[in-house]
């Protein structure tokens, strides 16, 4: 009986401990992968008082590399202090059916490519929750991003948009970009 | 008889927690990359994205252009130019590569070499997408012959795929004084 009560008291120890170890290890992951997902509308979404909305997605295909497409979509979000409280950050990112990630292309050739897909012809930047100037209180802010995909794996898109103070939950987009052909 | 009883298990568990202690792996073996090694020519898998040794030749000058201004670089050992394939990625990445020499040291990119085209400290690689990168090291001549490419993702790499790349038998056939480095 004696022994019976060691047993499970060095197996409660040893329970403690694991959660203990393991419960920052959970968490630090659980704040980088998007286990989630929220079904967000394409006319616009809310988390953690954030309001979103997509305001254009389009896919240049160019003639001479018909095989894949830059995809730009460009986000509209009401920001407020509480929401830059809640969110702390912005990560925008295009997931395929097959479980691919496309990250946001960030080399100077985006900027171009933005600039010519883009309706004002600016590229606003990508998604941040912060403007350049002085944080004002309730703020409209854009953010363009610009992804490079395969043309046949443009079907079932979807775009998740998250932060370190929303993750493992995103909002997920459906998206279905106008396709815009270059000589 | 009973003092031996009792001083026997603190031996006894003194040296199994000494031999625990001289065997424990350091930090860095504890938490390196999780290495997967091919032959030249041969697809190596990682958890990301997979590459293939597709080339390598030696100069002793490189030139190239950037932002439209021509740059050339000289060195007092020998530049070292290896182009990889990356195929099968499953999220946009960035790739760092290191050069591991015969004697075992390792040489990362020369920053000399940021900017020049194709190198992989400008490109991104995205899902579906086949692509080729290319790294640039300046190392000496003997550290060349039976080196292996070791490409791993940018930044902190723990517990993460590193891809090593051994090179072919012998010298790169090809030496140029003076090469340029086109895209």
């Amino acid at each position: 009986m004696k022994q019976l009560r060691w047993l499970v008291s060095a197996g409660a120890l040893f329970a403690v401990l694991v959660a203990v170890e393991g419960w920052p290890a959970l968490r630090d992951l659980s704040m980088n992968r998007e286990w989630r997902t929220v079904e967000a509308s394409t006319n616009g979404a809310s988390m953690n008082g954030l309001r979103l909305n997509m305001q254009t997605q389009v896919a240049a295909i160019s003639a001479q590399k018909p095989d894949r497409a830059a995809v730009f979509v460009r986000l509209q979000m009401l920001v407020t202090p509480s929401a830059r409280e809640a969110w702390k950050d912005c990560r925008v990112s295009l997931r395929g059916p097959a479980g691919q990630i496309w990250m946001p292309v960030t080399n100077t050739s985006a900027d171009g490519a933005i600039k010519l897909l883009s309706p004002d012809g600016k590229n606003h930047g990508l998604c941040r929750l912060f403007s350049r100037g002085e944080p004002e209180d309730t703020e409209t802010i854009q953010a363009d991003q610009l992804f490079l995909l395969p043309t046949d794996s443009m079907q079932e898109l979807r775009l998740h948009v998250s932060g370190i103070g929303t993750r493992p939950h995103t909002l997920s987009f459906a998206i279905t970009p106008t396709v815009r052909k270059f000589p | 008889m009973i003092r031996a009883r009792h001083i026997l298990p603190i031996l006894l568990g003194a040296c199994i927690l000494g031999a625990m202690m001289a065997t424990t792996p350091g930090f860095d073996r504890a938490f390196r990359p999780l290495r997967t090694t091919a032959p030249s020519g041969d697809l190596a898998q990682g958890r990301l994205h997979a590459a293939r040794f597709a080339g390598w030749q030696t100069a002793d000058n490189i030139a190239f252009d950037v932002y439209g201004a021509p740059v050339t670089r000289s060195t007092q050992g020998i530049f070292l130019i290896v182009d990889v394939d990356i195929l099968n990625a499953s999220e946009s990445i960035r790739l760092a590569a290191t050069w591991q020499g015969r004697s075992g040291r390792r040489y990362v990119q020369t920053a000399r070499a940021d900017g020049a085209p194709g190198t992989f400290d400008v490109r991104q690689f995205h899902p579906g997408i086949d692509d080729k990168g290319r790294a640039v090291f300046e190392l000496p001549k003997d550290e060349i012959e039976g080196g292996t490419l070791l490409l791993a993702r940018k930044g902190l790499n723990i517990l993460d795929s590193e891809l090593a790349l051994i090179s072919p038998q012998g010298m790169p056939a090809q030496h140029t004084t003076q090469l340029r480095l086109a895209p």
